[in-house]
């Protein structure tokens, strides 16, 4: 197991080379001038041209690609990530302080989803084609079909314009204001949990229908073994290995998720820092912020394949 | 309206990109404070605020209006966050309404009638037409507590015209400047320029001192002090008390919170969790007329439009005004104002506001894609067909353009609309790789604004017309009122006649604000001053 991770993590350098290289190249090729953003329309004036040419010098556009590349990588080898070309302040320090806000997002909403979806999964697989079933299947097809920015915008007007009951939106200091930091956490997070909490559940009542319909699982039956115990005892954790592999995913997934959820709900993070790089072409901003979540999704994928192995026996033996 | 809401974003991801770097504008600082104080600082007393007996309003001394205003809180929603500290580096409009006009401040400042009046300048003379006296006014303090002094002003215009930034331009007609003593500094042209102190509006002064931080922190002058930036989330302003025009502000703090949704922030203040929404475009404001829980404060302003019509990309609207004139023909600006602008806003064809002394009225182009067809036809141009660019999360350029389209499709007029992200829209705007592209400027108060940087992109590019590029420049270095209004008449008329731009109309700004909120101010110009808003209960 300690080999089969090693051999991961260092799995993760090319992958982030590979996504870097792409990042880099892309928004470099995408229309649009990092200088031209800051002079705005005035950049057209003739007597701006040269304070247009002096603004790509210092923000190093007049290099070829590769050698602008070739500097960042070294910058970042010796942790040096760079400023944000829009606000000046270093990139590190805008994403880590946007991080802890996305990955209490995303954290809340998958606990959310998968303390929905399995027990839901669970009861629509055993409760088959029953009326439980059909209602649980209607809100999984309404959970993948809402747009997160509806559903987000139809709660904040039930909950907070009609009901009063929880703050609309932003966020506030969880040291200072706990509970009002936690009451704005579960819009957002719920909102960001329909769709991932809809897909496992799907894939929770499917799994385990065909599980409950293996012959193992009769045998159980058959040995006068309880539906509690053969449910959760031998289906569950019979399932529980497939459906792993599709939450790593989608809860990677969920990254992309929170670009909407956050600039919905006022829930500052890296998704919306990102997106915002990425429409003021700040292309040192938007490159550290890739780095870091391809090192996170990379990362989720490798907890999952752990877990994955954890939960198998057979794969520990295959992996050796 | 149209100037924020070149700044807002209806797609909720577009909002946040454009909203920080959109229309990029010059601004402006606040009128005059003209109204009495109505604070009543007894509800709620500010724990940090710095004791100031002579200029906080004594508790006692205030007298209480019908409805109790305190001093509290004030969250304002705003569309778009800064994109820096750095007044001189900054050219959004947002950072005007949330940093410039409140914690900042310039020599001058508008008043409500658009005239100068002495914001850190208690006043100032013309020995001649080529220098200027400025006097500072008693006792200014920056926020950090250091004095303001004369050599401030110096080294803060300096540093404008030496930076890398649009504001330059304002100041390349400086000859020099003297410190005169520690209050008075004395700034000598080059030449005559008559909108001199109009340029001054947005140049913030500030100390040496903060140079080296002023990435992460901000001293000025203003009426709040800055608290903390949090990007994408919250703008945090206290009160300064030692604000050098007593009374003002009325609220302890000032919070923006940024929400990029214009239909999330209604709610938002709906619920009660923002007081005032800054902008909002006029669908979503004015359905909201007579609502109980939100008033929309609508202000006709004098920013407008307009499509830019000398681009590189197509020679027959480049290089013939007939061909530019049959376009005007077909939009019809009657079903523009109806549809895209509620019905608000004076429609014109000048670039000139409506209300300025400049302005001259040319009543032309009424819609009529018949006689734009006449006049194709004997242009002998058939099956003409143009892109025009606009501006993504910008809807009123796109509505707009969808009106013209069936204008010229009755005359035959085959147009296409390109909606692009603001970077690739500003792209082809600088380089004019463009058919026609929609565009919208901010109002002013002296023309050679928009001379200066909506025409004469057009000057030196495609419209070739001399003699209106002769006026332009004479009329800036004209003192005498009556000759620049004489001089500014003309070039209307070679412009309209010309049309190297197509002006649409002047637009309304709206905000919301909550029922219980007073002191609004929106200026002619479409900037939002928030610094005398009370809260009542």
């Amino acid at each position: 197991m300690v080999g089969y991770v090693a051999q991961r993590v260092v799995g993760i350098f090319p992958t982030v080379f590979f996504v870097s290289v792409i990042v880099f190249v892309l928004i470099r090729m995408a229309p649009g001038d990092p200088a031209a953003m800051r002079l705005g329309r005035e950049a057209a004036l003739e007597e701006n041209k040269s304070k247009l040419e002096a603004l790509r010098h210092e923000m190093g556009l007049d290099q070829p690609f590769t050698v602008q590349y070739l500097l960042w990588l070294g910058d970042i080898s010796a942790g040096d990530f760079g400023n944000s070309l829009r606000s000046k302040r270093p990139n590190l320090d805008l994403f880590v302080e946007k991080l802890p806000a996305t990955l209490e997002l995303i954290t809340a909403a998958s606990l959310i989803a998968i303390l929905v979806s399995f027990p839901c999964g669970i009861l629509a697989a055993v409760r088959r084609r029953t009326y439980i079933d059909r209602i649980i299947v209607g809100c999984v097809s309404a959970g993948l079909a809402v747009p997160s920015f509806w559903f987000g915008l139809a709660i904040i007007v039930v909950f907070s314009v009609n009901l009063k009951l929880l703050p609309a939106s932003g966020n506030v200091d969880i040291s200072k204001d706990p509970w009002g930091h936690f009451q704005r956490l579960i819009m957002p997070a719920t909102t960001l949990a329909v769709y991932l909490a809809a897909s496992l559940l799907r894939f929770v009542r499917a799994d385990m229908i065909e599980t409950l319909s293996s012959d193992y699982v009769r045998t159980a039956i058959a040995k006068g073994l309880t539906q509690k115990v053969v449910v959760l005892k031998h289906g569950l954790r019979n399932s529980l290995v497939s459906v792993l592999t599709v939450a790593g995913v989608e809860i990677s997934s969920l990254l992309g998720g929170a670009v909407i959820i956050e600039q919905v709900f006022g829930w500052s993070g890296v998704g919306w820092l990102t997106v915002q790089a990425i429409f003021d072409r700040d292309y040192p901003l938007l490159q550290t912020s890739v780095l870091f979540l391809t090192i996170g999704v990379t990362l989720i994928n490798l907890v999952v394949d752990i877990a994955y192995g954890l939960i198998n026996p057979k794969m520990r033996s295959l992996r050796g | 309206m149209k100037t924020n809401e070149l700044m807002k974003r209806r797609n909720f991801v577009k909002a946040t990109a454009l909203g920080g770097t959109a229309i990029l504008l010059a601004s402006c600082t606040p009128p005059a404070s003209a109204t009495p104080v109505v604070g009543a600082p007894t509800a709620v007393p500010a724990p940090t605020a710095v004791p100031a007996p002579t200029a906080v309003p004594a508790p006692t001394a205030v007298p209480a209006p019908t409805a109790s205003p305190v001093l509290s809180t004030l969250r304002i929603s705003s569309n778009g966050d800064i994109d820096t500290l750095d007044p001189h580096v900054s050219q959004l409009i947002t950072y005007g309404n949330q940093i410039r006009n409140t914690v900042m401040n310039s020599l001058v400042k508008y008043a409500p009638d658009l005239s100068y009046v002495g914001d850190l300048a208690e006043s100032w003379e013309n020995p001649d037409d080529k220098t200027y006296i400025f006097r500072l006014r008693d006792g200014l303090t920056y926020h950090s507590g250091q004095s303001v002094e004369a050599s401030h002003v110096e080294f803060s215009y300096k540093r404008l015209a030496d930076g890398k930034n649009v504001w330059a331009g304002r100041l390349k007609n400086v000859a020099g400047y003297q410190v005169i003593d520690k209050k008075t500094i004395q700034i000598n042209l080059k030449e005559t320029q008559a909108d001199f102190l109009d340029g001054c509006i947005s140049l913030s002064i500030i100390s040496p001192e903060i140079v080296a931080t002023i990435d992460t922190k901000l001293s000025g002058t203003g009426p709040f002090k800055l608290v903390s930036w949090k990007t994408n989330d919250t703008i945090a302003l206290e009160a300064n008390q030692q604000f050098h025009f007593p009374k003002v502000p009325k609220v302890d703090t000032l919070d923006f919170k940024i929400i990029p949704e214009d239909q999330i922030a209604v709610t938002n203040l709906q619920s009660g969790d923002v007081d005032a929404v800054l902008t909002v475009p006029m669908t979503i404001a004015a359905p909201l007329k007579g609502a109980k829980d939100v008033v929309p404060v609508i202000v006709p302003t004098s920013s407008f439009p307009l499509f830019e019509m000398i681009g590189k990309n197509n020679k027959f609207i480049r290089n013939s005004a007939k061909v530019r004139q049959a376009l005007a023909l077909c939009l019809d600006k009657d079903a523009v104002k109806a549809t895209v602008y509620n019905g608000e806003g004076n429609q014109k064809w000048s670039f000139v506001p409506t209300s300025h002394w400049a302005y001259k009225d040319i009543k032309t182009y009424a819609y009529d894609p018949a006689g734009a067809k006449a006049l194709l036809a004997a242009e002998k141009i058939n099956n003409l067909e143009f892109t025009v660019l606009c501006i993504q999360g910008y809807p009123d350029g796109e509505k707009t353009a969808v009106i013209w389209q069936a204008g010229l499709a009755e005359a035959g007029i085959t147009m296409k609309i390109e909606v692009q992200e603001l970077s690739v829209w500003l792209d082809n705007y600088i380089n004019h790789t463009y058919d026609v592209i929609w565009n919208v400027f901010p109002g002013f108060a002296d023309p050679n604004y928009f001379v200066s940087l909506g025409l004469d992109p057009h000057f030196k590019d495609g419209w070739g017309n001399k003699d209106a590029a002769k006026l332009a420049v004479e009329a800036n270095q004209t003192l005498d009122q009556a000759k620049r209004k004489e001089l500014y008449a003309q070039l209307q008329d070679m412009t309209v006649a010309d049309l190297p731009v197509l002006v649409i109309q002047e637009t309304p700004m709206a905000s919301l604000t909550a029922p219980n909120i007073s002191g609004w101010q929106i200026n002619p110009l479409g900037f939002i001053f928030v610094n005398e808003v009370t809260i009542s209960i």
